[in-house]
């Protein structure tokens, strides 16, 4: 699967690949990304992971449009808020009539860390074949505390503790990139 | 008497089954062996008419009704079982309405609620099975060992007059066997129903006595023989078959 | 409020019939239902001010329900219709009567009604006594009978249950209080026409303390059917109150009106508890558009459970404000599309007030070209600190030619919530299909059981002869739809 790390991208963007891509996104502002799935058993990976401060805001609109039969698409939305920073993202996923045997998946996840954070969130589901696997989730929570308790417990201070925890939000949508290097970077501007 | 000639099968265009026959009869214990991807439970589906097997040539009967034209449902009502690999969860649809709605179809009666849970009561006891089974949905957050169990019930509950077991005994440790096992003689002494046990390992046959043991290889019986074959398979593997 | 296991009343029926698909379409030729002209009261066509004050002077109404309706008639007439939702462009708005008294009720013998009509009600266990109701029948048994007792057991408790027309003559105290407060007619466009020309409804007032042991639904199980198109129902469950409330049937019911907009306000106060379950199975040729909402005071409880099964379109957003601490509001709703159909269902949680938490589930079913679509919103305002939210919605497409879509909206405005949501898109699987065919059951019967399996969570909610009626229903709709 080809891998591809989305930097200095335009505001509206199309992605038709004709083959298996992934590509992963890590710039906040404000993005309209479509993935269309017009070729006969491609499969695309879209990955966003996003850390905001201050008053950064996010505002992404994804679409997984699926045109032809045998495809499939993930979209893995991942995020934490500090301070009052916002995020406002809308995935869709559109299932045309002839795109049978599709396989679409859609997850956006978003941390609260701050305390003056919004989050706005409307995931999609627009389905005209029948023969499909169709999903998506969304969850917005805070940093548990009883796993800052534990990890304090074990001699770690609450900023380090937080530290870990986001840290380890961000882990299994890290492990999900497929290229070392680009995981590597991308690990590195989302802790930083 | 379950009689297969000839049968030959299909997936996706590629010929697995290249050409079975058996003779099953009534009250005797055939089991069917052989390595992985052998084409054991191609023959079972096939037998059993899964949408996705196409038979190319061939012929099966169940005593004197051709099978092969016959809908999955209609080969279930004309008497024969299948006990699956790998069953499906079906959400929300309690254990014991399912029992006895194929129940009332397949013995043709009306029973109702209470007198059905009855005679489920009866027939879970024989599996060990605890009551407050009949109240979950079919197969769903079942582990394997459950859901092999649960298939042996169905099987008690329609009473076939041929059995087909897919792998059974996978999965299944020594007390869920012996507790399948049970089940299975307990119905074939009571009926005289024809059983063909499919499986990878001789495990089972320490508690299902075998009449005939079949080795199966490339889409084909290479060799037939009585008990003896499957503890010289024990001993020396499929090698002898060239694995 | 006591969950019933279906175990013990299912009956799967193993006769075929090919006539359920006729039942729900034709109903005018079939029925020849027909009143004549002058056993009615109605006012012209088409809806202007002297159409509404003739409504409300018909009804001798107080003034200030008089300028209510007038001043809504014109948030109506200025409202434009949603761009959203389902096609509302063929209602044609004045070809519509929008004001209907029986003085009479005309109507047909039993003998006359046709074998395959009288056949669904047999099969559907629909009682005795409802039927000929349904079948739009001359009332041919003493309701007071039936029913006046239940009234009487309400009476001692000090429960107010009537009309809504009767209600506001004889509680106009608390009507004052209450009405257009929950939905005011500038809320919408037809919430505002409902507030012009509302006609019938039910009106609830359940006293402090109070706990309703019975579904207040007897009633309404007639009269329901008899009603018109504007129905304004206006609840009030006074604090710490436990009160069930049932309308609908799941027999397809002939309405003579293309378009049903209503209104319910649902109050709950502190500490009580309610719950309003509706079944609608309108013919395919009505648009139903319904503004339901509850206002959910603190440690308040509201559950909404919703059944679509019938119209051309509905439109409908149970929703729930809860203003106070630890309020909780839940939807439960289940939306079946067949071909022609739209049922684009949903549900609203606004979340404005510390620690609230709310639960919508949803399940549609869309086939022979039908449309289910969820739209649902969740807002956590910037004073709900601590809100939980979880929706699930799934939705089964049982053909390559129906359609289903999810339209959720979250809108978390605080960082203290904690919200889920879910939503999966299925076909009913071969593999599932082959596996029950394998133990005896036709297509249609393992098709059936799948379908009556996705339903389960919320018809187990539903108080017993629904859910049974409800699972029957379902067979019935099966047959025909696979092959």
């Amino acid at each position: 699967m080809k891998v591809k790390l989305l930097s200095k991208i335009d505001k509206e963007l199309t992605l038709s690949p004709t083959e298996d891509t992934q590509y992963v996104l890590v710039e906040p502002g404000e993005h309209n990304i479509s993935l269309v799935l017009s070729k006969e058993g491609v499969s695309i990976e879209f990955i966003n992971l996003f850390s905001l401060h201050g008053k950064e805001e996010i505002m992404l609109t994804t679409q997984s449009i699926h045109k032809v039969p045998n495809t499939s698409c993930m979209v893995s939305i991942k995020g934490v808020l500090f301070d009052s920073s916002k995020s406002d993202y809308v995935g869709k996923i559109i299932i045309e009539k002839k795109a049978q045997q599709t396989t679409s998946f859609l997850s956006d996840d978003v941390l609260n860390v701050g305390d003056k954070t919004k989050n706005h969130s409307q995931p999609i589901l627009e389905i005209e074949a029948d023969d499909v696997k169709a999903s998506h989730g969304a969850t917005t929570g805070q940093v548990n505390e009883e796993q800052i308790y534990y990890l304090m417990s074990r001699g770690l201070s609450r900023e380090e503790a937080e530290q870990n925890i986001i840290s380890g939000f961000f882990e299994d949508a890290l492990l999900l990139i497929k290229d070392d290097k680009i995981r590597e970077e991308v690990r590195s501007q989302i802790n930083a | 008497m379950l009689t297969i000639k000839g049968l030959k099968v299909d997936i996706d265009e590629k010929e697995i089954l290249k050409g079975i026959d058996l003779d099953l009869e009534d009250n005797k214990v055939h089991v069917l062996m052989g390595p992985n991807g052998s084409g054991k439970s191609t023959l079972a589906q096939a037998l059993m008419g899964h949408p996705e097997y196409v038979v190319t040539e061939g012929s099966v009967f169940l005593d004197n009704e051709t099978l092969l034209e016959l809908s999955p449902d209609e080969r279930s009502i004309a008497g024969l079982f299948l006990s699956f690999q790998y069953p499906s969860e079906v959400p929300g649809v309690t254990i014991s309405n399912f029992l006895r709605m194929v129940y009332n179809k397949r013995h043709e009666e009306n029973l109702s609620p209470v007198r059905f849970r009855k005679i489920l009561k009866e027939k879970m006891g024989l599996l060990d099975m605890d009551e407050s089974f009949m109240h979950r949905y079919l197969n769903e957050g079942f582990s394997g060992g459950e859901k092999k169990r649960m298939e042996i019930l169905q099987m008690l509950v329609l009473e076939p007059k041929f059995v087909i077991l897919d792998e059974t005994d996978s999965g299944l440790d020594i007390d869920a066997l012996q507790v399948v096992s049970r089940g299975l003689n307990t119905l074939k002494e009571k009926t005289g129903m024809g059983v063909l046990v499919i499986t990878h390992y001789t495990r089972i046959l320490n508690y299902v006595e075998p009449d005939f043991v079949h080795v199966m290889k490339d889409g084909l019986i290479v060799k037939s023989g009585g008990k003896d074959l499957a503890e010289e398979l024990e001993d020396q593997g499929y090698a002898p078959f060239g694995e | 409020m006591g969950r019933k296991q279906l175990d013990d009343s299912y009956v799967p029926s193993t006769k075929s019939s090919n006539d359920v698909e006729e039942i729900n379409s034709n109903y005018k030729e079939k029925y020849g239902f027909n009143v004549p002209e002058n056993a009615i009261f109605k006012t012209k066509k088409g809806l202007d001010e002297g159409v509404v004050k003739q409504i409300s002077d018909m009804k001798e109404e107080p003034s200030w329900m008089r300028n209510f309706r007038l001043k809504s008639l014109k948030l109506y007439e200025d409202k434009p219709l949603p761009n959203w939702g389902g096609n509302l462009k063929d209602i044609d708005f004045d070809n519509i009567y929008y004001y209907l008294k029986p003085v009479e009720e005309e109507g047909k013998s039993w003998e006359d009604i046709p074998k395959d009509i009288k056949d669904t009600f047999e099969r559907l266990g629909v009682p005795e006594a409802e039927r000929k109701h349904l079948a739009g029948i001359k009332a041919q048994f003493d309701s007071e009978v039936v029913y006046g007792s239940l009234m009487k057991e309400l009476e001692d408790d000090g429960i107010i249950f009537m009309g809504t027309d009767e209600a506001l003559k004889k509680h106009p105290e608390i009507f004052e209080e209450y009405f257009g407060k929950v939905i005011p007619p500038h809320d919408n466009k037809f919430a505002a026409l409902n507030s012009a020309v509302w006609s019938g409804g039910s009106f609830v007032y359940i006293p402090k303390g109070v706990k309703v042991r019975r579904p207040l639904q007897a009633y309404f199980r007639i009269n329901a059917i008899n009603m018109g198109q504007f129905e304004r129902t206006l609840i009030i469950a006074d604090e710490g109150s436990e009160a069930h409330y049932v309308e609908g049937c799941t027999a397809p019911v002939y309405s003579a009106d293309s378009l049903h907009s209503a209104v319910v306000e649902v109050i709950v106060k502190k500490g009580a508890r309610f719950r309003y379950t509706t079944i609608q199975n309108w013919s395919n040729d009505v648009y139903n558009l319904v503004t339901k909402r509850a206002r959910v005071e603190e440690d308040g409880i509201m559950e909404w459970v919703d059944g679509n099964l019938g119209s051309k379109l509905t439109m409908k957003y149970p929703s729930c404000y809860l203003v106070g601490d630890r309020a909780h509001g839940e939807v439960l709703s289940i939306a079946y599309a067949a071909g022609g159909q739209h049922q684009d269902a949903g549900a609203k949680m606004m979340h404005l007030a510390p620690n609230t938490t709310s639960t919508i589930i949803s399940k549609s079913i869309s086939l022979r070209g039908g449309r289910g679509s969820y739209r649902g919103l969740v807002n956590v305002t910037p004073a709900a600190v601590n809100a939980k939210s979880r929706v699930e919605c799934d939705a089964l497409i049982l053909d390559d030619i129906s359609r289903t879509d999810t339209y959720p909206v979250m809108k978390i405005d605080h960082p203290s919530a904690n919200i889920e949501h879910e939503a999966t898109v299925s076909k009913v699987g071969e593999e599932k299909m082959f596996y029950l065919m394998s133990r005896g059951l036709t297509e249609e019967e393992a098709m059936g059981l799948i379908v009556a399996g996705f339903i389960e969570p919320i018809v187990k909610e539903l108080p017993l002869e629904y859910a049974v009626e409800l699972n029957r229903l379902i067979e019935l709709e099966m047959e025909g739809s696979v092959g």
